[in-house]
């Protein structure tokens, strides 16, 4: 059973974030909340996000898991402008999650989900954690992708650095009063595709507070809040290595 | 809906598949005349007249020119037999230039002005644009013109040349089209958006090229929607659409577990794939052999977000193949596919490049050794050329998974 009620903005939010990753996805769904977890074709990067009851104005909820297109999800809410109402229902008998905005209503078919299993994190240490806000990633990452492929994540003691390109090169360093916080046992140094990382950052919205986990050849860890700190959202990217 | 914009053919575009020689400035060779040209124009049949009665393959062309105000009309040759083939790539791949040169000659174009949204309220010419086209065998067309038919050929980008061509004064259809019942079911069904429509009929082995023809006469799409497309966009767009399908399928395959290597050329032109034991990627790269001169797209297992910039239309039509391939093997795999273009090549559309793929995919070789496939590819320029450029290929030898951290 499920049942929620709230601004079309939260769903727009869901299909912003996952569908960098994946466009289908099972919805796991509690009474504490919506709890997505959903890796690439290629298993090469991860998102989780869980958005708490307090982000709808109704909600109600027994554990359900909805199979869901993000682009066929994508195509309703885009009716709807942010602030409009929604209210999202599982139909049990149909089988179908029954969306209405206003008069609109839309029923859609879901996915079977007995193919989709539950994925496991990884478990992963980070000896490196750097706290930033989204406008400062965002400008280095783009500017890297103007020269590489790829981009090389660097946290020292007092110091992180985002460096790409080897003829023509890109360098942004952040001295540890330059960001919100820093934490950093040993130097920590990693290679990420900027394909994946630049497709990650068009689920971050300017202004929102990114905390960067990183190690040595390690994947990195990218956590923020969004939904007025209702919801919480984790990326995971694999590293690649350096080439010979 | 077919964001239909998307699939336009850009400047740049334009340029690099003009002319080997000259991109298109004509006679920059130094040459007094076009050998190009002039070698198509000895083709025409000299005795043209401002009306012409033959059976359309069923073909039709749409322009681009003046969007959304553009030119539709149908192709008929002055002949009744045997037509079918002059508007069917797919059958081309082992014909010669001159014989594919010499298709496109033998069909006269009909141009009439109209707007793209007229596909919905067509007047008399228009539908019976639209009714030919739906027809699954070569149709009696009479065609009258306001003039005679002026005497050239037309290269294009995307779509195969084209022959002698006038404004199109009336069309009347000689007989009853033979319709496929899956056609009529997906044209007369409005409520049946337009890539649904297309995959409906791509299932059902209605070939591409009538595929794309449909699209193009505004027959496909949810009511209101339904417009023109110009040819060489609804080109793009049936490759385009019918990836995207087949991609969402193979994701669910196993991954293959070694790598395969297939060559074929013909026409001036040659590809060479390599499918490697991964997830989904896929990159083409365009080889033009006499400048030396490359253009490269790629997607990674996120699939591509944007256009193919560099390549356009060509990164569409070689990418199609690979999908269907591995859909038949029921595998996933990531490939890299290098379209060579040779000196002697003249422009006869993207349709080469999906059917040497299709053809090539007939025979392939496997190894179990990343350095043998690569030397099995058996390219025109040294390797490292080919290797330098390539994202997928640093991606697939560098990229670690996640799977590989599980605790």
């Amino acid at each position: 059973m499920f049942e929620a009620k709230g601004k079309v903005e939260i769903f727009k939010r869901i299909v912003e974030v996952v569908s960098v990753i994946v466009n289908e996805v099972k919805f796991n769904i509690k009474d504490d909340g919506f709890h997505i977890k959903a890796v690439d074709p290629a298993h090469v990067a991860m998102v989780e996000l869980n958005i708490a009851p307090q982000a709808f104005n109704e909600y109600n909820a027994e554990d359900t898991e909805l199979g869901v297109d993000l682009d066929k999800m994508e195509s309703i809410i885009r009716l709807g402008k942010g602030n409009d109402e929604m209210d999202a229902t599982y139909d049990e008998d149909s089988e179908r999650l029954v969306i209405r905005i206003g008069n609109l209503v839309r029923k859609m078919t879901l996915l079977d989900v007995s193919t989709m299993p539950d994925l496991k994190i990884p478990n992963l240490q980070f000896p490196a954690k750097v706290e930033l806000l989204a406008d400062d990633f965002l400008l280095g990452i783009r500017a890297a992708q103007s020269v590489s492929d790829y981009v090389v994540l660097t946290a020292e003691k007092d110091s992180f650095e985002l460096s790409a390109g080897t003829q023509e090169e890109i360098n942004q360093k952040f001295s540890k009063e330059q960001l919100l916080s820093l934490e950093c046992k040993d130097k920590s140094r990693s290679l990420f595709s900027l394909d994946y990382l630049s497709s990650m950052m068009k689920g971050i919205r300017s202004g929102e507070k990114l905390a960067i986990f990183i190690g040595n050849d390690y994947p990195v860890r990218i956590e923020f809040e969004t939904l007025d700190g209702n919801a919480s959202v984790a990326y995971l990217l694999a590293p690649r290595t350096e080439i010979e | 809906m077919v964001q239909e914009k998307l699939y336009s053919v850009s400047y740049s575009e334009k340029k690099r598949n003009l002319c080997p020689l000259c991109k298109g400035y004509k006679k920059l060779c130094g040459k007094s005349y076009c050998p190009i040209l002039v070698r198509a124009e000895t083709i025409l049949s000299r005795d043209i007249k401002d009306t012409v009665f033959g059976a359309s393959p069923p073909a039709i062309f749409v322009g681009s020119a003046g969007y959304p105000k553009i030119t539709v009309g149908p192709l008929v040759p002055p002949l009744t037999e045997d037509t079918e083939i002059m508007d069917m790539p797919e059958l081309w791949v082992n014909k010669s230039l001159q014989e594919i040169i010499g298709y496109r000659a033998s069909l006269i174009r009909g141009k009439s002005r109209v707007s793209v949204t007229s596909a919905l309220n067509p007047d008399r010419t228009t539908a019976q644009i639209q009714e030919l086209v739906m027809a699954s065998t070569p149709t009696d067309v009479e065609a009258m013109f306001e003039k005679k038919p002026n005497l050239s050929i037309t290269f294009s980008t995307r779509a195969p040349p084209s022959g002698p061509s006038a404004l199109l004064k009336r069309i009347n259809i000689a007989e009853n089209p033979k319709v496929e019942r899956i056609v009529d079911k997906v044209v007369y069904d409005t409520d049946m958006k337009a890539d649904e429509g297309i995959i409906t009929l791509y299932s059902s082995k209605i070939p591409q090229s009538r595929i794309t023809k449909i699209l193009s006469s505004g027959l496909l799409g949810t009511g209101k929607r339904r417009r023109f497309v110009p040819t060489e966009w609804s080109i793009t767009a049936t490759d385009d659409i019918i990836a995207k399908a087949l991609r969402r399928e193979i994701l669910d395959y196993r991954e293959l577990d070694h790598y395969e290597v297939f060559n074929f050329s013909a026409l001036a032109n040659s590809v060479h794939i390599i499918l490697f034991p991964s997830s989904w990627f896929f990159e083409a790269q365009e080889v033009w052999v006499a400048s030396n001169s490359f253009g490269v797209d790629y997607e990674l297992a996120l699939g591509k977000k944007g256009y193919a910039k560099e390549l356009e239309g060509a990164y569409y039509a070689s990418r199609l193949p690979v999908l269907e391939h591995l859909s038949n093997i029921r595998r996933q795999a990531g490939a890299l596919v290098i379209l060579e273009v040779y000196p002697d090549w003249i422009p006869l559309g993207v349709w080469r490049f999906r059917e040497l793929c299709r053809e090539a995919f007939k025979n392939g070789k496997s190894f179990d050794d990343l350095n043998e496939a690569l030397e099995a590819l058996d390219l025109s320029l040294p390797l490292n050329r080919y290797v330098e450029k390539s994202t997928v290929l640093k991606s697939f030898l560098t990229q670690k998974k996640l799977t590989d951290y599980r605790a």
